[in-house]
């Protein structure tokens, strides 16, 4: 039996007044699986996970969570009872200890599906911060206190939306841990991100927008087999000379002023480039031949690429 | 802070000095006794007060009431053959309540004991009949009192919406309740309702301590209440329409200012309205401040139940619409 559709969206359109942040897309996230909605600053993620919240209404368009219409008063009632959400930028009670934070969400979904703070705090891993304020706590930290605050309701689907911009490695991948025990107890996640790394990472498949529009979609694996092209050779801190000699011999090449990637056509283009390096003095060992990512994905289809920061280059 | 200043300022200062008189002792032929004539002339002539005539036999309550008098010496009929028999007596009625008294007391007597010496007896035969009265001139401590409570619950009230709005939308709280089942009008009715306590216990605190600072001899009552509670929930819903102009923190507290020193200003805080130009009275008119202002001195200051209720209503209607008004107009979700 094929898994349950939780989120569905068709032709959706948003609108603010002549932007169009959302141009007509549509799409599937299946029951117990993490999609990973990739895509740089304002490219509409947001504006997509919040018409699916329900803080936002589309233009057009239809969108379905849980088989109920986010158009509809009386259904985003239930939606509402029946999601977890993390916003961008979380923030909450910062003179609140991260346990009363949480129970005072606990509080607001009623008795009916009461879920245990301690557990909760167990499972983002901050028992020895929970009678902290949460004003206290690193950024990290904090968007694990958020990520117990979305389960507060034993939610069927979750929204993630950013949950680690702005981390440093360690704290991100602190949070990667506990996103990955979501999809251990079945959860549906629905993570918005623009890290390619964190898409590759942690989501069976992801969708890319750019501009308001999907570019691409499936596996991270399908994506890099159809869309990220044949190996590259990275040359890292060339110099200028070397530089000029590898674009006059070939146009596929991308160099982001650290260093140079070149696409390989076939293996004789190794042999290309080792007698460039002898030519222009370059050192080999600083000389990859990598296998294509999400990155080389992105660049091929937009002929950018998104920067730490989520800008594009 | 506010009112330590002021009320420093204002409750040794008094008002005019005003001295009704009222002489009965009247000859026949309609003039006065010349021995009263002459008391009268002394009392003039030490220039301490300012001596207001009254006709003989004019009602003293409504003369208290209308003239807003404080102190009024009364010379009986009969005083110059009283004293010519030996004994009589001069009537003054004044408010011990106010700082003026204990010299006015003194002047008089001053002046009795002037008379007393002139007739030569060995014992004084003119003397002093002093009566207490409950005027209606207020000292302006007490008159400003009731407006410092009504700046407090304005203050309490309006900063405290714009503050907790502003505050909690750009920082993002709000967004995240809005993920929640919480809805709007559950999130304003308590964040009204916590200013509103808020309000009640900062007036009960500044009531308290001016008792206690200036021995102001207010009297709270039930309806003092009810204004304090209309007023506690006006100024928050006025407040949440100002919040609903407010973009950031940094301008919640001047947005908070420009709206509460004009209706500290033209409500009648300071100063009675009457007082004021006529386009001040006008303005004051629509300003929830005046009525609360006046509501609670008509409850606490001057014994007017039925004026402070009308006043109540008033407030109650101004908390009704602001409080409907800013929930309609504050965004919650789908904020585009
Ligand atoms: N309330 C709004 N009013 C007008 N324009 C908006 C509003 N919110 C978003 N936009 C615009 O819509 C576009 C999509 O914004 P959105 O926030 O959905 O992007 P995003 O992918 O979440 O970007 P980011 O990584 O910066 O969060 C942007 O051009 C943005 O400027
Ligand atoms: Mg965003």
């Amino acid at each position: 039996m094929p898994a349950a559709t939780v989120v569905e969206v068709q032709n959706l359109v948003k609108r603010y007044g002549d932007v169009v942040a959302v141009d007509n897309i549509s799409l599937k996230v299946k029951k117990g699986k993490i999609l990973s909605f990739l895509g740089p600053n304002g490219a509409g993620k947001t504006t997509t996970v919040e018409i699916l919240e329900c803080l936002r209404s589309p233009s057009s368009g239809i969108a379905t969570v849980l088989g109920l219409d986010v158009s509809n008063s009386s259904d985003q009632q239930k939606i509402r009872q029946r999601i977890g959400v993390l916003p961008q930028s979380f923030n909450t009670f910062g003179l609140l200890t991260v346990k009363e934070n949480i129970e005072y969400f606990i509080s607001m979904f009623g008795f009916r599906k009461q879920t245990d703070a301690d557990s909760l705090i167990r499972l983002v891993d901050l028992e020895d911060k929970k009678d902290a304020h949460y004003r206290t706590l690193s950024g990290g930290l904090k968007q694990r206190v958020g990520i117990a605050i979305a389960l507060v309701n034993d939610p069927e689907v979750i929204f993630l939306d950013e949950p680690t911009s702005g981390l440093d490695p360690k704290a991100r991948r602190g949070v990667w841990s506990v996103i990955n025990g979501l999809r251990d107890s079945g959860k549906t996640v629905f993570l918005t991100t623009h890290y390619m790394e964190e898409a590759e990472a942690l989501a069976d498949s992801v969708i890319i927008i750019n501009n308001g529009k999907i570019v691409a979609e499936g596996p991270s694996s399908e994506l890099i087999v159809i869309h990220g092209g044949a190996r590259s050779i990275v040359l890292k801190e060339p110099g200028d000379s070397i530089v000029k000699a590898i674009r006059a011999w070939n146009s596929n090449t991308w160099f982001d002023g650290n260093s140079i990637k070149i696409t390989m056509n076939d293996g004789s283009d190794v042999a290309k480039i080792v007698d460039l390096a002898q030519e222009y003095e370059f050192d080999l060992s600083n000389m990859d031949i990598t296998k294509p990512n999400l990155e080389d994905v992105f660049l091929r289809l937009t002929g950018r690429t998104i920067t730490e920061d989520g800008g594009t280059r | 802070m506010l009112m330590v200043l002021f009320g420093g300022i204002f409750s040794f200062s008094g008002d005019g000095f005003d001295l009704y008189v009222q002489n009965n002792d009247i000859m026949e032929n309609g003039l006065a006794t010349p021995l009263s004539e002459s008391l009268i002339r002394t009392l003039n002539s030490t220039q301490a007060f300012d001596v207001k005539m009254i006709p003989p036999n004019q009602d003293m309550e409504s003369l208290i009431h209308d003239k807003n008098a404080a102190r009024i010496l009364m010379v009986p009929k009969g005083f110059q053959s009283d004293t010519e028999m030996g004994s009589s007596i001069v009537l003054l009625r004044y408010d011990q309540s106010q700082a003026s008294s204990s010299s006015l007391v003194g002047i008089v007597k001053s002046v009795l004991d002037g008379l007393n010496a002139d007739i030569a007896g060995i014992e004084p035969i003119v003397s002093l009949q002093e009566e207490n009265m409950v005027s209606n001139s207020l000292r302006f401590i007490d008159f400003f009192m009731p407006g410092v409570v009504g700046i407090s619950i304005m203050t309490t009230g309006v900063f405290g919406a714009i503050t907790t709005n502003t505050k909690y939308r750009t920082n993002g709280v709000l967004r995240k309740l809005a993920t929640t089942p919480l809805g709007k009008l559950e999130w304003l009715s308590g964040m009204v309702f916590y200013q509103l306590i808020l309000s009640i216990l900062g007036a009960m605190l500044v009531i308290t301590v001016g008792t206690i600072l200036f021995g102001i001899a207010i009297r709270p009552t039930i309806l003092t209440l009810l204004i304090l509670l209309s007023g506690g929930l006006a100024f928050p819903g006025f407040g949440m329409i100002v919040a609903r102009l407010v973009k950031n923190e940094e301008s919640a507290d001047a947005a908070g200012n420009a709206v509460t020193f004009p209706m500290m200003f033209l409500s009648g805080t300071f100063f009675p309205l009457d007082a004021m130009p006529e386009i001040v009275q006008i303005v004051a008119r629509f300003m929830p401040l005046t009525y609360v202002n006046e509501g609670l001195r008509n409850s606490m200051l001057l014994g007017k139940p039925e004026a402070a209720f009308g006043n109540a209503i008033i407030v109650l209607l101004f908390a009704f619409v602001a409080i409907v008004v800013g929930s309609l107009i504050t965004s919650w979700r789908d904020e585009d």
